[in-house]
């Protein structure tokens, strides 16, 4: 039985999750007094220009591998962004912000920074160490830094624009994935536009289709990943989750992201090196493998907050039945306990309703944290839809 | 103004919002050493790493060319290099070489091929006409097409154009690799001031070297 003192508690937890977390907080772009905004938007609309006259010449000859690209990499995208929006499923961060990030990515990160800089540096290194190391190692020597740095600026932009929607390390790991993600893209469709170079241009779909396969495979693992970790990485540095200020942690996040990302450049070289062709082929599904077993732990690690904030924005949920405890620790808890929770229920038809039953906690939990706390339509509309699906 | 624009009194500086000024100067400060510092430092070193006698061009599966003792190799791979990574001109890329000396740049191209050397020719500058590169978009052929035979009894097709730069003459050749699969090599050279001069005769050399090794393997 509890309480009203128990009710208080947990209603001033929930308040104060919502606060702490920013999850009420609504994104606002256009903060002209902002000097981070015009940074941002410098960046961003330089991206634009530059990504317009890099490719304008070239459609004539490769316009059909630029589609296909352009094509492919954005329903890969959709796949891409179904997975990040239950990846964020505690306090979800606002799509606006999520989609400046990808932008950033795609814009200012790729065509405006790094393919810049990076044709700068890989230059020098020819210039320094010769062609033939360069051939070798430069590419691994560069991106790590050009292109992870080109990414984290745009979140740094992006903390000074939304300091209160970016909280924790969770909300640095995936608004880091999402710009990772928009760098990557436009990074694939780059490439599979260069490959459709390959043979003086005249295999353009055959080298598309390969350049498209290979891309796809490596991007499991990739920008997205790389950024998240970096990301990540820098809200344990800048101290910025409420946990505190953990250097060592986001220094090494970063200098991971990197090495990964180096690994990933140099892959052949490396494999080859090691272990001969076959390593030097293996090289990329061992790199896709550890890459994620590294997100994995990094990501779990980072979600500590945000689910402390879920369970509780959703206590008092419970204190008046809405959920019961086993529903609030599946809604709040890691992959492993939705998954234990749906087992424990009986047949087909009970592990599917506890599987709705997850899904409607979580519209719970974001209306609430949407609503700052308050009653609104959509909070009510939310628990009515838990009642619902326990009667079906 | 709405009320998230409205900022605190104490938290202006020349009316805008410092607080979010910080990241402001160190995003602006990353962009400068990316978009300007690392490139200005790109084009103060020079390069150092001349061709000397005996230096033969790597073109991949037997296929080599001798380039010219002096000239910078500032793209491309010497058969007395030991790349992790061996030269593949049926890879996606190619295999691409870049030199250039006081009056020329050259680059030497190659990639799985087809066709005839004049198609490979005609595909060549169908590619130029459509480039990103200013520098390679602007030409005009002049003259007609000759016949051009290397010393080892390849022959290929020279075409001679104007550039941006000046003069400019491109080879086109196809020739199987060891492995009997035809490759396409272009040789294009422009001057960067008007006329080749010596590098003229330098050209010549380098087109003529062009080979086919059998390969021990």
């Amino acid at each position: 039985m509890t309480t009203a003192v128990d009710d208080a508690a947990a209603r001033r937890s929930q308040l104060a999750a919502i606060e702490q977390s920013g999850v009420a907080e609504r994104f606002h772009l256009l903060q002209l007094r902002n000097p981070a905004l015009w940074v941002l938007l410098w960046g961003i609309v330089a991206g634009a220009v530059r990504t317009f006259t890099f490719y304008r010449p070239g459609t004539g000859n490769y316009g059909g591998a630029l589609a296909a690209g352009s094509v492919t990499f954005a329903i890969y995208t959709v796949a891409w962004l179904v997975f990040l929006h239950w990846l964020d499923r505690y306090t979800p961060m606002r799509p606006g912000l999520l989609a400046v990030g990808f932008i950033w990515g795609a814009f200012a990160g790729t065509l405006f920074l790094a393919l810049t800089v990076n044709t700068a540096l890989l230059t020098l290194y020819a210039k320094w160490f010769g062609p033939t190391w360069a051939n070798d190692w430069s590419a691994a020597l560069t991106a790590p830094f050009t292109e992870e740095t080109a990414k984290a600026i745009g979140f740094v932009l992006l903390l000074g624009l939304a300091p209160k929607l970016i909280r924790s390390a969770f909300d640095g790991f995936v608004l880091g994935a999402f710009i990772g993600l928009g760098f990557e893209v436009a990074e694939d469709v780059l490439y599979v536009y260069q490959g459709a170079s390959g043979h003086f241009g005249t295999r353009q779909v055959a080298d598309s289709v390969q350049m498209i396969a290979a891309r796809s495979v490596a991007g499991v693992a990739s920008h997205a990943l790389f950024s998240a970790l970096v990301c990540c990485g820098l809200m344990w540095i800048l101290g910025r989750d409420p946990r505190g200020r953990h250097v060592g942690k986001g220094l090494l996040l970063v200098v991971t992201a990197m090495v990964l990302h180096g690994c990933w450049d140099a892959s052949a070289t490396i494999g080859t090196s090691i272990g001969g062709p076959v390593l030097g082929a293996a090289m990329t599904p061992i790199l896709v493998v550890v890459g994620i077993a590294v997100v994995l732990v990094v990501g779990r690690d980072a979600a500590v907050t945000d689910r402390g904030w879920a369970r509780a924005i959703l206590a008092p949920e419970v204190e008046r039945g809405t959920l019961d405890q086993a529903e609030l620790a599946a809604v709040a808890g890691t992959h492993r306990d939705r998954r234990h929770f749906v087992k424990a229920a009986h047949g087909h038809h009970g592990r599917r309703v506890a599987k709705h039953l997850v899904a409607a906690g979580r519209d719970l939990l974001e209306a609430i944290g949407r609503s700052g706390g308050e009653e609104t339509p959509e909070v009510e509309h939310a628990r009515q839809e838990v009642a619902r699906l326990r009667t079906v | 103004m709405t009320q998230h624009e409205t900022v605190p009194v104490d938290q202006r500086w020349l009316g805008m919002d410092r607080r979010g000024l910080p990241y402001a100067v160190v995003a602006l400060v990353l962009i400068a050493v990316l978009h300007w510092v690392i490139p200005a430092i790109d084009d103060a070193t020079a390069w150092d790493d001349p061709i000397v006698a005996g230096d033969v061009l790597d073109l991949g599966n037997g296929i080599t060319v001798t380039p010219p003792v002096g000239w910078q190799l500032e793209d491309g791979i010497l058969t007395s290099d030991e790349p992790t990574n061996p030269v593949d001109p049926t890879s996606p890329g190619g295999v691409r070489a870049d030199l250039a000396t006081g009056t020329a740049a050259l680059s030497v191209t190659g990639a799985g091929w087809d066709g005839t050397a004049n198609e490979l020719m005609d595909q060549y500058n169908r590619l130029r006409e459509d480039s990103d590169e200013d520098a390679d978009r602007v030409f005009a052929i002049t003259g007609d097409r000759s016949s051009v035979t290397t010393a080892s009894g390849v022959t290929g097709i020279e075409e001679s154009f104007t550039s941006a730069g000046g003069d400019g003459r491109a080879f086109a050749f196809v020739l199987d690799d060891d492995s009997g699969t035809p490759i396409g090599v272009v040789i294009a050279a422009s001057a960067t001031d008007e006329a080749f001069g010596p590098a003229d005769a330098e050209i010549d050399d380098v087109v003529s070297s062009l080979t086919m090794t059998e390969t021990s393997s």
